[in-house]
Formats: structure tokens, C-alpha cells, sequence
């Protein structure tokens, strides 16, 4: 028999759920079956790409196994696909150009179909399993990779027909003289998981498990089996199992050995990388300080540590390309600002890369870079820092990811991938659909589930359960079930938002490139985590809205008010500022204009800029769901001592009243408590900023308690101190990443505050963002005196903008349902060149076709022609359809229209209908006097009704939340003609009323007033939908 | 002149109600499937009926991408299955997993020609020439003056009940024209119009635009945006500027707000289906003498097709009960036929199967001609069936045992080997080919149904002998194990067997499992 203690069979074909609804286990998952098994060494080789290569290498490596990289490639002309395996460096470089060759000028969603011209010039280092199917085009396969790289295979799966199979596959190689070798073809770690496969199966081909038929597979052998077990299947042909062995030896690649160089920034002759940037550091210095700072020796003291590390761990180039990048932004007048822990940087401050000044607000620059870090660093990840730049979003950050693809070409740049992992919704949708539930029912159920689901969450089964598909029924508990094993696998490729990977050379040597669905981009196959594990570099290019809002109303100011904005030299704590914000008046306003955020504010009464940091922060998952957010407000406030939870901890926590509310101190409190090594605590960082963050806190924890108990803490002080830092793997702030935020938040209530006008046309012009509808942003304008005007193609431009001074809010024709932009800008264009003169001549020169010119008279912004709406209505049906004469003829008789004239009513649903939003009187207007028969008490009086009290209110639904920390309550934001009205809903209440409460564009609700600390709301518990038109105004943003 | 329109709301879900009387009341949702490429199978032509299920979403079994196309969506359904939340557009199992209890009743093309027939037949008891117009007909109402003295309100309610006779609930309205006789069934159950201009303009006045625009979703968008909400104000607008705006359906529509319409009534026999007739002396109740009867039919009309070289593709018979009432039904046919006696079989079976509800006294039979078509008879194969003399074998069976429980064996889809299925006969003839490629084809197996179980012995070589009811046998050769598992997704929690193809001391090869749940043995069945 031979068999001897160490089997000699290694499994070469393997595939993981990186090949796309086609692999049912995780990489991670593969490698602990192979351990258990009695692997030593595993290939992975998914379809098409390397998807999976990093996370197999990483686990592999931990469990001590060897990773053999390789990919299965689809051939051209319909022959059967090869597997890659990668026998060096070389090989691995041939791989990944043949996968990015083979997907260049394709679609996305194009099939993979390499040429053979295409193997025979990327052959080298490469082996390959041909198969375990005879196969005809044998003889090319040798002559490209030679006989001795090319391997046909036999496989057992206890099916009949495989037995002839491997009869012809022994004949064929045999008349070939080519190896024959086992393989498993392996698609889950265990045989338990063959159903997550069925029903990836059924996903892939689009049918039910009813229907699919024999397209699965007739039986449960795919997985990982022992090596032993293996090799006792194939106990008579002994030869093949060596053969694993003999190939497994000859791949000796592993992605340590990537050969990722990231490229030097081109400095001036003379000058070294380092030379340049500490000119460029020392020279800001200057820029940033005033000579007679007398803070200027303590940034020099810090910059040059900080330079002294940059120097020590070669990252100049680095930084200068950064900065580079951030240089051609300023070019062209695009702002760009640093976020994350890069704010902790005085070199990246002074560079201009950050705008948060980390020696004045005392930050930790090891959050960014720390040499310990390095050095203690098994990861590449670890070794290089991480800045992340926010642009604005759209064209202008376009610009300047194109600027980065020009520069450094297209095969040496490229954005990083977001692997799409399923999600519950995505989990039960694809579970639900295989086992026979109709697309309405899959709705109904999604509309049960959270996006994430949390540990310590609700089970799948009782969201299922609620939306009325209980675990009794046995294919809801299957639903339920393989629901679950799909969670965390991936679905498929997405391109991450911005991104960006730079090598020097050729990046498609290091990663198979593919195309992204938008046009002109290119993505590499593995996502930003991936890439930074394998130490390549990425700079984030992160588009933000309010970075568009900020650059678009200093130009708007300038022109209207005759006024210029600079956000560096804005006024510091300017009191008119932060009384807005004391009064929680900051719709629109940049991370505090959330529900949660404005019923913080009236408790939180900022007065300072940190204060501001401290309110961007607070309102995260992880300090609510770390109990953090009511012990500072009381603190802050007064009503409770400040204390912590061990005197060591006091310098950490004093600036924050004892409370832990951002991560830099959380790992300090962890080294200083836990006693946590450099490494330990970044270990903790890198949880703390992960995805998959749940499990590694949990084994973290226990390093924590044994850390705290050497240190002499115990009990609740050490409870509280896990908890704290435990509730922030669910999400929580750096305190520099706050401080950027905060500088942006502050910035944009500075405009709300005195320029409102241009800060609602600048928000209207780069929706949708933010959290509130765009009618809710012109409503609160002219709460604050802005006189909206409507949309008028006599005045309006493509974009909404600002008149009179700033006085006046001019809508754009952007908000024109179906108007096309191009349309827009020629409106714009013919009008420069001369006023219209009547309805006719503007649809001779804008050329607007029958449909656009009827919604343009509709809202009403074919007034300034001449007529009413029906009566503009009227005539523009009209034009066009008699021919030329009728063309060319004064548009003169408008006012002969027989249609009946538009109530203000009918006129404002015309507004929400064809446009999304009015300058005309509020929905609730139309109702107000039905709503005070009623005794509905109107929102800006809600303040004025007494804690207790019964009262109702009516309103527009412009947010539905039910936040997953907030255990099954709902709040919901109703908006009348004088603000808003905030309505809390009991899970008990919500399950009965759910009905009217999600279907309802407007409601009525009634409840006990909640009246504290100047925050107003209802604890509601009747519900009523509001007919009329105000009913059909459809504005509400929802959440979960 | 006087115009009258019968027209029929949901003409589908009438239809299949006419034939499902006890569906009535209960929620019913219609299900129709796109229209196949091809022509349908034998033994198609009436409906089938399930409650709930895939069963009932397709017509044949197919490939599963063909099925998946042809998937039966609802078209209408009752009021009380509205109530359930059932809508339009949905699939059968969506459909039945709103609404418990809900039926589900397959409209065909013979389903809706047989209602639009008995429509057409109500119109004939009233006007010697009718206009067929989908579910609706029209027919001139001055001769029935005199008749119905009463006035033009005693015509509609008879003519209502007419239809009710022949299953049908219908609106009926009366105007100057059709076209304002049509908009008029749509404002209510009967519908007087009168003649003159002004007071049909105001009879209509009360009608919603979007009756008015009917099916023309853009009109009524016009209207709407123009803040128009009845007939009355798209009446009072001038007709050349809606024309001009809103082109020809425009001016129409606004035309037919004014009670204006010129739309010709243009009534004529249904195309060149033949017909004859026969009124008899005295009320027939039985079958074989209305046998003999309808023979004398079937004669004169397929005489006459075959005079013009054609063959008969389907026949409606219109019977006239005692004392009055109608009964009409179409006799599917699976292909085109001369054969008198085939027809008459045909159509013996309907009548024996559901038997007219009083004796006949009169019987009007029309057949609908079609070309015969040569079937290309494979050399390599005996010549099967006359496909029509198939078809009535297949309903004479269907009669017998159910429609369902007619056609061919198929193997299904599964992994698990015994499963068999019926899907209807058809008869297209294809080569012979093996499953699972040619070289298995070679091997039969005579499979046991169900598998027998037996006792398996097991030494320390594997498979050493068994014992069944019929055989007792050691084990000579045993090739294998095959593992078949799957449909873990049933109740049952599928099936786990490993095979083994055994070669037995008695001289045969069979096949055996052994069943992954309890360890039990099953013989399969032997090769031949």
C-alpha cells in the first residue's frame, strides 16, 4: 500500500468563495479544514483571479501551512479552462499579466476567455492541471508549457461516469507522455457546507432548488478531505498522489515574495527623497505659524522626531507623493484635506496634507507612525501609515484620480477593490430565492432585517419571524440556516471609493488588474485591507459632499455678497456659531445635523471647537453602545462627579471627564491598565478599524483582563474598562480623524450661520447627501429670512444659486424631474446670448423636447413668458405640431388657455411631482385648519406644552429611523410649516402601527410630550395618515 | 340608429369561471402564460386547474430554461383575492403565498375564444349581425322595439340575462354610436345614452378621464397634467386645439366627451369559419341519439372543408336547450383533422364528461378549417399514431382517469434515480438518445418501482450476498460505491445512498443501495 506517516497528498485544486457564487468556504476556512486534515501545504486557485490569495496566505501562514498560489483561467473558443499553478516569481508575474491581459478591453460582466497566444507569451513559471477530462487541445497545452509542466488529472467523487473519465484521462496521457495527478476539485472546507453550494449554485445559474435539477452536483464529496483519506482513494494509482507532492515542491512561490516596489517621487537634482521633504516640512512651518508663536519650539521639537522616523523607516517618497497629489489638487482649486489618523502628523499639517494642528491639540502622533509598530509589525500593513485625503465629491475628485492614473500610468495605478461580502439581507434574499420564495416575500423579509448584523444581535430566525415566516415552517428554518453560513462569504468584486494603489513598474506584476463598470477606471482584484497586508501602498481619495458645498459657495459668496471666504482664517469660536449649534439649528451642517445629533446638541452646549470634536464623535455606535454618551453629558453638565474607573487612567481621560470617547485613548488606556505591549495595542487599533473586528476583540479581551489583573484592577473597574474599549469595535472615532470632521462641521455651520443662502444652493447643488431631503433644506432656509425662488428659465441655471445679495435662493433647473442636463446648460447658453422674447423662441433656441417643455411649464418655470401654469401648459403642447409658422409666431395668446387654473395646492403637488420640491407655501399649510379643529399643536409651539402632557402633531415624514442600537424603537421626524417635530415609537407601539407608520408620506401622531433639557419630543402611541395633497409629498429619508 | 355594447369586465377570469363554476365566491386568481414559439402539445386546448403549487405555472415539462421563460403570470383575479393582496404580474406560487386558499385557474386561448363565443352567441339571440370586438360586441337594438316594448332599459337587463345564462356577467350600454355606446358600459352597469348631442354630452359628463383615455396611458397623463378630472371638461375644451395638441386620440377622445363618434359599426360573420345548423322536432336528452344527430354535422362540414382541401382545426358547438338557453363549448382538438369519427369522439367525450344542463333542441356546429400538415415520418422508426386518432385516445383517457394523469413518463431533474414524472404527449418525434451520453444509453436498466429491500450480507471483502423477495444471490463482482445525496431542501430531508452495480452468483447484474439515513438495503433493479 505505502503509505507512510506523512502523506504524500497535497491538494492543487481548491477553490474558495473568491470564485464567486462557485466556492462555499472562506480561504480562512479552507486552511483550519486543511489543518485539521492533515495538510501541510494547500493551493488555492479561484477562477479567473488571485481574489483570495492574500487572506489564504495570511491564514495559511498562521496555521503554519504552505500556500501554493495558482487560478483557474477560462480558455477562448469554449475549451475547457486550465489551472495555473505558480512555480516562482516569474510565474506569478506571468499570472497576474495573463488575468489582466484576458480581462483588458472587456466589460465587467464579460466571460474571461484567454487566447492561447495569450498562455504561450505568459507561460513561464507556470504549471498546469489540464483537467480531469481528456481533452484535444493536449498537444498545444505541451508545446507552450512543456511536458513536464503540463499535468492531466483523476479525480474520485464516487460518481460512475468519473470512472471512465479517468480511464480516457490515463489513455490520453499516457499517449502524451504527460503526468497524471490526483486532485479533489475542492469547493468547501466541509461536507456540511454543501448546501451553501447548492444555493450558490443556484444563485449563479438563476433557479431554485426545485428547478435546478441535475446542474448540482449529485453529491457532497467536494470538500477538503484529509490528506490520508485521499490518498487511500487513490491507493492504486500511486503515482498520481506523488505527483501532488513533486508539483506542490516545485511551486515554491508564497506572496511574501510579491516584488511590490512603490515608487520614489521625482525631486530636484541634488536633493534626496528625505532632503526634499524636510525643505518642504520646514518651509510650512513658516506657513502655518506666525514668527511669534510661541508654540513654534514645540512643533519644531515634534517635527523633527517626527521627519528623524520618517527618515529611520524610509517612508519620504511616501509622503511626497502624498503630497504631491495634494499639490495638483490646490492647482486647480479643488480643496482637499487630510482625514484619519494622518491629523496626528505635524509633518502631513505642515505640508498642508491635514488641517488639524496636532501639537495645539495635543495628539498622538503613534496613532499614525510609530517605529515600535514597525518593528514589532509581522504584517506589511502594519509598517506603512495611512493618509486618507477628502475631496470633494464628484468631477473635481475625478480630476484628480485621473491625475494619479496619468502620472503614474495606467498599468502602475489603480483603484483597490471592495469584495461585496454578503450581508443579511443579501444572505437571505439569495437563500430565500433558491429555496422558492417570490420576490415579494423576499421584500417584505428585507424590510425586517438590519444591514449588519452584530453579535448579540436578534437571530436571523426572528427577523424572519416578524416579517411572518417563523422557524416552524421547515424551509424558513432552512432559509434561516443557510442565511447564515452565507454571511461574511463574498458575492462579488466592487470597486472601493477611492482607493488607490501606486507601484513603481507595473502594478499587473504584482495583482491582476480588471475593469471597473465606470468607464475609464481600473481595479486591482484584491480590496484596500488586502493590499495593505501585502504592503502596498494606497492613498484614499475619498469624495465628500461637503467638501463640494465648502468650494462651491466661496465663489457664490464672493459674487453675490462681494464677501471672501478663507476656511483656514475663519473666526474661532464665534459665538453666533455655536448658539446655533446650542439650538440644535444645524440642518445641513456637516455630522451633527442627524436626529441623534440635534437632540445631543441643547444637552451638549457647545461653546469650543473641542467641544465640537467631542459632539462629531459622541454620537457613534460605539460610545452608545458603550454607555458613554449620557455619563459625559451629565458630567458636562453638572449632574454627576467626574471619575475613573483606576487614578491611572485620570491624565488619559481628564479631557474627556473620565469618559473614553475616541480611540487614542483606548489604546493608551490599554497600555497603561493592561499593561499592553506596542505591538499588543496595535494589534487593538487594527481591531478597532476592522471589519471583521467582532472576533478579534473577543480574543483580545482576555489579554486585557489578564494585562489589568497583573496591574492590580479587578471587578467592575476592570468590567468598565473592557466595555469601553470593547464597544468600540463596533465603530468609533480617532480623535484626530473628529478633529478633521469637526473643523469641516464647523466650517459649514459658519455659512449656515451667515452666508445661509449660498449654503443651501451649494447643498442643493451637490444632493443627495447629507440627511434630509432637498424640500427639507429650502424649508429651513426660509425659517432663516432666505426668500426661495422657484425654478425660472428666464433666470435659473443649470445649478441652484444665490440673488439679491444673498437674500434670496434661486432654484436650479437640475431640479426639473427629467430635465437632461444637457438641455440645462443650452438653456443656459441661448439665454447669455439673448433674453427670450416668447414661449416659441425659447423652444426654438433651448430646443427642450414635448416632454421637458411640459414640465417646465408645469413648475411653473415658463412664468417669466408670459401666463399662468396651464396656460404656459397650454401653449407649449401646442408648439412644434403645427409647423414653422406656428414656430416663429408670438406667443401672444396665452391667456386664451381653457384650461382650469392650478389651485396652490394643485400647484405645490406639481412641485414635489415634477420637480421634488417648492418655493411655494409648506404641504401642511393646505391642512393647517382641518389640524387646528383638531387641536394639532404646530412644532415650533410643541416647546411650550409641558413634560407630560398629552398633545399631537402633524407633519411630513422626513426621517423613519430605527437605529440597530436602540433596541427595536423608532423615531420618526415629522417637519410642518414651522419646524420639526421628533416622535419616539416603543417596539410594541411600532409592531402595531407599522402599517401607517412606513406607508405614510404624512401622519398624524399623537402622544405624551417629553419636554427636557430643551429637547422636545413625543412618546407616540396613535397614528394617523394625513390625506389631501399633503400626503402625497413623498420626503422621507429612511434608516434602520 | 341605436348601437348596444355587451362588454364583459375581466374576460379572462369569466372565462375560466364559466368552466369552474364552484370557483365562484372564493378567491381566484388567472393565470396565463406568454404564448409558446411553437404550436401547443396534444392534448392542450382546456385549461388545467391546481390550488397553489409550481404545478400549475406551466403548460409542459420541458427544459428548465424553456419552463422558465414560459412562466404563467396572474392576469386577473377575483374581488375576494384582491382583497388578499393579490396583483397582477404575479407568478402562481407568489400568488398563492399571499393569498391562503387561493385558487389558481389557467386561462387559455380556448378559454377566452369560447367566452368571446358565448358573448358572441348572446349577441346573436338578440340581432341577426353582430360586431366582435375582444370582450366586447355590438349590435344594432331598433328592431328589438318591438319586442321589447318596455323600452331600451328591458333590452339591457335582457340581454344581461342572457348572459348570465351563458355564465357571463356583463355591462351593457345603448347610445347613438359605438364608440359612445363603448365609454358608456365603462360609467356603469346599464347605460342609457340618449341621441340627441346635449344630453349625451351630459350623460358622459360624470365620466373620469382615465375612463376616457381607456387604455392610452399618456392621454390621461395630458389630461391629468391639463387639471381635466371628468369627460365634461375634456368636452368642453375646443376639439381642433386638442387635436393639435394631443393628435388624433386626442381629438377623438374629446369628440367622445361631446357624445360625437363616427366609428362605423361594421358587423360580420366570424372569418371563414364555417357553419351548420340544425333545429330538431323534438328536445334530445340523451347522448347516443344527439350522437346521431351531430354525426349528420360533422359530415355536412367536413364535406365541405375537404371540397377546399382543408381539414378541420377546431369546432364550436352552440346547442339551444329546452325550454331556452344556450349552451356553447369548443371541442379541443390536437391537430388538424378530416376524420369525421375522430370529431365525433371529440366531441362525445365533452358532452359525456360535462352534459348540457337541459335537452337540446337545436345545434349549430362551426368549424374553424386549418391546412393539414404532412408530418415527416422518421425511416428509422415505425410509423406512430395518426396524430388525431392520438388525441382523441388522450381525451378519451383524460375522461377516464383525468387530465392530469395522462401523458408520458419522464425521468425528472433530480439526482435521485427513481424519480419519475408525467408531462403531456407530444409528438414530435426526435433521434433516440441516451441521457447521459452515448456510451450509457447502451444499458438498460428494469428498475424496480418502488425499490425492493433487501438483506445485504457484508464480509471483511465488501458485498458478499443478498436476499430479496424473488432473489437470493452472492455477490460475485461489486462495482462501486457511487454516493448519490441531494434535496436536502425537502421535508423529508432528501436522500443519501451510496450504489453499488452488483454481479450475482444467479447470473444477473443488478443494482443496489444502501439508504445513508437508516443503513437499509434497497435492490434497484437488474441490467438487461
Amino acid at each position: 500500500m505505502g503509505i507512510t506517516t506523512r502523506p504524500d497528498y497535497v491538494e492543487l485544486r481548491c477553490r474558495s468563495a473568491f470564485s464567486f457564487l462557485d466556492g462555499a468556504s472562506l480561504p480562512e476556512d479552507l486552511v483550519a479544514a486543511a489543518a485539521t486534515g492533515g495538510h501541510d501545504t494547500l493551493a488555492l486557485a479561484d477562477r479567473d483571479g488571485v481574489y483570495g490569495a492574500p487572506r489564504f496566505f495570511a491564514a495559511a501562514r498562521k496555521a503554519g501551512l504552505r500556500p501554493i498560489v495558482g487560478a483557474e483561467i477560462t480558455l477562448a473558443a469554449g475549451a475547457a479552462p486550465v489551472l495555473l499553478l505558480v512555480e516562482d516569481r516569474r510565474g506569478y508575474q506571468n499570472l497576474c499579466q495573463l488575468i489582466t491581459a484576458a480581462k483588458t478591453g472587456k466589460q465587467k460582466s464579460d466571460p474571461v476567455d484567454a487566447a492561447v497566444d495569450l498562455l504561450a507569451a505568459h507561460a513561464g513559471g507556470l504549471t498546469v492541471l489540464a483537467g480531469a477530462a481528456p481533452r484535444a487541445d493536449l498537444p498545444a497545452l505541451i508545446d507552450i508549457f512543456g511536458r513536464e509542466r503540463v499535468w492531466l488529472e483523476v479525480q474520485r467523487h464516487f460518481d460512475a461516469a468519473e470512472a471512465h473519465r479517468n480511464r480516457d484521462v490515463r489513455a490520453q496521457a499516457e499517449a502524451l507522455g504527460v503526468g497524471v495527478v490526483a486532485t479533489n476539485d475542492v469547493r468547501y472546507a466541509t461536507p456540511l457546507q454543501r448546501s451553501v453550494h447548492d444555493v450558490l449554485t443556484c444563485a449563479r445559474e438563476k433557479a431554485t432548488v426545485d428547478e435546478i435539477g441535475r446542474r448540482l452536483a449529485p453529491n457532497a464529496e467536494r470538500w477538503l478531505k484529509p490528506s490520508r483519506e485521499m490518498q487511500l482513494l487513490f491507493r492504486d494509482m500511486p503515482a498520481a498522489v506523488r505527483a501532488t507532492r513533486a508539483i506542490a515542491e516545485r511551486c515554491a512561490f508564497t506572496l511574501a515574495d510579491l516584488g511590490y516596489v512603490f515608487p520614489d517621487y521625482d525631486v530636484p537634482p541634488g536633493e534626496t527623497q528625505q532632503s526634499f521633504l524636510e525643505k518642504l516640512a520646514w518651509a510650512g512651518v513658516d506657513d502655518r505659524y506666525d514668527a511669534d508663536d510661541e508654540i513654534r519650539p514645540k512643533v519644531r521639537r515634534q517635527l523633527a522626531r517626527e521627519l528623524g522616523i520618517i527618515d529611520r523607516l524610509g517612508l519620504a517618497g511616501y509622503f511626497l507623493i502624498v503630497w504631491d497629489i495634494v499639490q495638483f489638487a490646490k492647482s486647480r482649486g479643488i480643496m482637499v484635506q487630510g482625514r484619519g489618523s494622518a491629523a496626528n502628523s505635524a509633518a502631513c499639517f505642515v505640508l498642508g496634507i491635514t488641517a488639524v494642528d496636532p501639537v495645539r491639540m495635543d495628539l498622538l502622533f503613534e496613532r499614525f507612525l510609530s517605529e515600535e509598530r514597525v518593528a514589532a509589525a509581522d504584517n506589511a500593513a502594519d509598517r506603512m501609515p495611512d493618509i486618507d485625503l477628502d475631496l470633494p465629491s464628484g468631477d473635481q475628485r475625478e480630476l484628480v484620480i485621473q491625475h494619479v492614473y496619468e502620472k503614474y500610468g495606467a498599468r502602475g495605478a489603480a483603484m483597490t477593490a471592495n469584495v461585496i461580502t454578503y450581508r443579511p439581507r443579501m444572505a437571505v434574499r439569495d437563500a430565500g430565492r433558491a429555496l422558492g420564495l417570490a420576490e415579494e416575500q423576499l421584500n417584505r423579509i428585507a424590510r425586517h432585517l438590519p444591514t449588519w448584523l452584530m453579535a448579540g444581535d436578534e437571530p436571523l430566525e426572528t427577523h424572519l419571524a416578524a416579517a411572518g415566516f417563523p422557524p416552524t415552517g421547515h424551509r424558513n428554518r432552512l432559509i434561516a440556516e443557510v442565511a447564515r453560513a452565507l454571511l461574511n462569504l463574498p458575492r462579488h468584486l466592487g470597486q472601493h471609493s477611492g482607493g488607490m494603489v501606486i507601484a513603481a513598474g507595473r502594478l499587473d506584476a504584482v495583482v491582476p488588474l480588471e475593469p471597473a463598470s465606470m468607464p475609464g477606471r481600473v481595479v486591482v482584484q484584491w480590496d484596500k485591507d488586502d493590499c495593505a497586508d501585502l504592503g502596498i501602498v494606497k492613498v484614499d481619495l475619498l469624495g465628500l459632499g461637503m467638501m463640494a458645498v465648502l468650494e462651491e459657495a466661496v465663489p457664490m459668496i464672493r459674487r453675490h455678497e462681494g464677501v471672501t471666504i478663507d476656511y483656514a482664517k475663519l473666526p474661532a469660536d464665534d459665538p453666533k456659531v455655536y448658539g446655533m449649534l446650542r439650538a440644535a439649528d444645524t440642518v445641513g451642517v456637516f455630522q451633527v445635523e442627524s436626529r441623534a445629533q440635534m437632540a445631543t446638541l441643547p444637552r451638549m452646549k457647545p461653546t469650543h471647537f473641542y467641544d465640537l470634536v467631542v459632539e462629531v464623535a459622541i454620537i457613534r455606535p460605539g460610545p452608545i453602545v458603550g454607555k458613554m454618551v449620557n455619563p459625559y453629558l451629565e458630567r458636562r453638565n453638572g449632574r454627576e462627579t467626574v471619575r475613573y474607573p483606576h487614578p491611572s487612567l485620570e491624565p488619559i481621560l481628564k479631557r474627556t471627564l473620565g469618559v473614553p470617547l475616541f480611540q487614542e485613548q483606548l489604546i493608551k488606556m490599554a497600555m497603561t491598565a493592561a499593561g499592553f505591549s506596542g505591538g499588543q495595542a496595535d494589534e487593538l487599533r487594527r481591531a478597532m478599524g476592522f471589519k471583521r473586528s467582532q472576533e478579534r476583540m473577543n480574543t483580545i479581551e482576555g489579554a486585557l483582563r489578564a494585562g489589568m489583573a497583573r496591574n492590580g484592577i479587578h471587578g467592575g473597574a476592570q468590567d468598565e474598562i473592557i466595555q469601553g474599549i470593547k464597544s468600540f469595535a463596533l465603530y468609533g472615532f480617532p480623535e484626530s480623524h473628529a478633529a478633521s470632521f469637526a473643523l469641516l462641521a464647523y466650517a459649514s455651520a459658519y455659512l449656515k450661520a451667515y452666508h445661509h443662502a449660498a449654503f443651501t444652493a451649494a447643498l442643493l447643488n451637490a444632493w443627495p447627501m447629507g440627511f434630509y431631503h432637498p424640500a427639507t433644506l429650502v424649508t429651513d432656509a426660509v425659517r432663516h429670512n432666505v426668500e426661495p425662488r422657484p425654478i425660472d428659465v428666464a433666470r435659473s441655471g443649470w445649478r441652484c444659486d444665490v440673488e439679491d445679495g444673498g437674500r434670496a435662493l434661486r432654484l436650479g433647473l437640475r431640479y426639473v424631474s427629467g430635465l437632461r442636463e444637457e438641455t440645462g446648460k443650452r438653456i443656459e447658453a441661448a439665454r447669455a446670448a439673448a433674453p427670450w422674447t416668447s414661449l416659441a423662441d425659447f423652444a426654438a433656441r433651448a430646443q427642450p423636447n414635448e416632454r421637458e417643455l411640459a414640465t417646465l411649464a408645469e413648475v411653473g418655470a415658463l412664468a417669466a413668458l408670459g401666463g399662468t401654469r396651464r396656460q404656459a401648459l397650454w401653449q407649449v403642447d401646442a408648439i412644434g405640431k403645427s409647423g414653422p409658422l406656428f414656430a416663429h409666431a408670438p406667443a401672444n395668446d396665452v391667456a386664451a388657455a381653457p384650461l382650469p387654473e392650478m389651485t396652490a395646492e394643485e400647484e405645490m403637488a406639481a412641485d414635489f411631482h415634477a420637480g421634488s420640491i417648492t418655493t411655494g407655501p409648506h404641504p401642511i399649510t393646505f391642512a393647517r385648519a382641518a389640524l387646528d379643529r383638531r387641536g394639532v399643536t404646530r412644532a415650533a409651539d410643541l416647546g411650550r406644552v409641558a413634560n407630560g402632557r398629552r398633545a399631537a402633531m402633524a407633519g411630513v415624514v422626513i426621517v423613519r429611523q430605527r437605529p440597530g442600537t436602540a433596541k427595536g424603537f423608532v423615531f420618526i421626524t415629522l417637519e410642518d410649516e414651522t419646524g420639526f417635530a421628533n416622535a419616539i415609537v416603543t417596539p410594541q407601539r411600532f409592531a402595531k402601527h407599522k402599517h401607517v407608520i412606513v406607508a405614510s408620506h404624512s401622519l398624524v401622531i399623537e402622544g405624551v410630550v417629553q419636554n427636557l433639557d430643551g429637547v422636545v419630543s413625543i412618546k407616540a402611541d396613535r397614528f394617523m395618515e394625513l390625506g389631501g395633497d399633503a400626503g402625497t409629498v413623498d420626503i422621507s429619508h429612511d434608516f434602520h | 340608429m341605436r348601437i348596444a355594447c355587451v362588454f364583459v369586465p375581466q374576460l379572462a377570469l369569466q372565462a375560466v369561471l364559466r368552466r369552474t363554476p364552484d370557483a365562484r365566491g372564493v378567491p381566484v386568481a388567472v393565470l396565463e402564460a406568454p404564448p409558446l414559439p411553437n404550436p401547443p402539445p396534444a392534448g392542450g386546448g382546456r385549461g388545467s386547474e391546481s390550488n397553489g403549487g409550481r404545478g400549475s405555472e406551466s403548460g409542459g415539462r420541458g427544459s428548465d430554461k424553456a419552463r422558465g421563460r414560459r412562466v404563467a403570470r396572474v392576469v386577473e383575479f377575483s374581488p375576494e383575492a384582491r382583497r388578499e393582496g393579490v396583483r397582477a404580474g404575479m407568478t402562481g406560487a407568489q400568488a398563492a403565498a399571499v393569498c391562503a386558499g387561493l385558487r389558481l385557474l389557467t386561462v387559455t386561448a380556448a378559454d377566452r375564444e369560447a367566452a368571446a363565443a358565448a358573448l358572441a352567441d348572446v349577441g346573436y339571440a338578440f340581432a341577426p349581425r353582430i360586431e366582435r370586438a375582444g370582450e366586447r360586441i355590438f349590435f344594432e337594438t331598433e328592431d328589438l322595439a318591438r319586442l321589447y316594448p318596455a323600452g331600451e332599459t328591458a333590452i339591457a337587463q335582457a340581454v344581461q340575462a342572457a348572459a348570465a345564462r351563458v355564465g357571463l356577467g356583463v355591462r351593457v350600454a345603448i347610445a347613438a354610436s359605438k364608440g359612445v355606446a363603448r365609454l358608456a358600459t365603462r360609467a356603469r352597469e346599464i347605460a342609457l345614452v340618449p341621441t340627441a348631442a346635449g344630453p349625451a354630452r351630459a350623460a358622459l359628463a360624470s365620466i373620469p378621464v382615465e375612463t376616457l383615455a381607456e387604455d392610452d396611458a399618456a392621454l390621461a397623463a395630458a389630461f391629468r397634467r391639463w387639471g381635466l378630472r371628468t369627460a365634461g371638461d375634456v368636452a368642453a375644451l375646443p376639439i381642433d386645439a386638442v387635436g393639435l395638441r394631443l393628435g388624433p386620440t386626442g381629438a377623438r377622445a374629446g369628440r367622445l366627451a361631446r357624445g360625437e363618434d363616427d366609428e362605423p359599426f361594421v358587423p360580420r360573420l366570424p372569418d371563414d369559419a364555417l357553419e351548420e345548423a340544425i333545429e330538431l322536432d323534438y328536445p334530445v336528452a340523451e347522448l347516443e341519439p344527439f350522437s346521431f344527430v351531430l354525426r349528420g354535422l360533422v359530415d355536412r362540414a367536413l364535406g365541405r372543408l375537404r371540397e377546399r382541401s382543408l381539414a378541420c382545426a377546431g369546432v364550436t358547438l352552440r346547442l339551444a336547450l329546452d325550454p331556452r338557453g344556450v349552451d356553447v363549448r369548443t371541442v379541443p382538438i390536437a391537430a388538424p383533422t378530416g376524420d369525421a369519427a375522430t370529431l365525433l369522439q371529440l366531441a362525445r367525450l365533452d358532452l359525456a364528461r360535462r352534459p348540457p344542463a337541459a335537452p337540446i333542441v337545436g345545434v349549430r356546429l362551426l368549424a374553424l378549417p386549418a391546412r393539414v400538415r404532412a408530418t415527416q415520418l422518421d425511416m428509422l422508426r415505425p410509423a406512430g399514431p395518426a396524430p388525431d386518432r392520438l388525441a382523441a385516445t388522450i381525451a378519451r383517457l383524460a375522461a377516464l382517469v383525468g387530465p392530469d394523469n395522462v401523458g408520458a413518463p419522464a425521468i425528472e431533474e433530480t439526482w435521485r434515480e427513481e424519480a419519475v414524472g408525467v408531462v403531456p404527449l407530444t409528438l414530435t418525434l426526435s433521434p433516440l438518445r441516451g441521457e447521459r451520453g452515448s456510451e450509457q444509453a447502451r444499458l438498460t436498466i428494469r428498475r424496480r418501482r418502488p425499490p425492493e429491500e433487501i438483506e445485504m450480507l457484508i464480509d471483511r471483502e465488501g458485498l458478499a450476498a443478498f436476499r430479496g423477495r424473488e432473489t437470493t444471490a452472492r455477490v460475485l463482482v461489486a462495482a462501486g460505491p457511487y454516493r448519490l445525496s441531494g434535496e436536502w431542501w425537502k421535508e423529508e430531508h432528501g436522500f443519501s445512498r451510496t450504489y453499488w452495480d452488483v454481479h450475482a452468483s444467479d447470473g444477473a447484474v443488478y443494482r443496489v443501495h444502501q439508504d445513508g439515513r437508516d443503513g437499509r438495503w434497497y435492490l434497484d433493479g437488474y441490467y438487461d
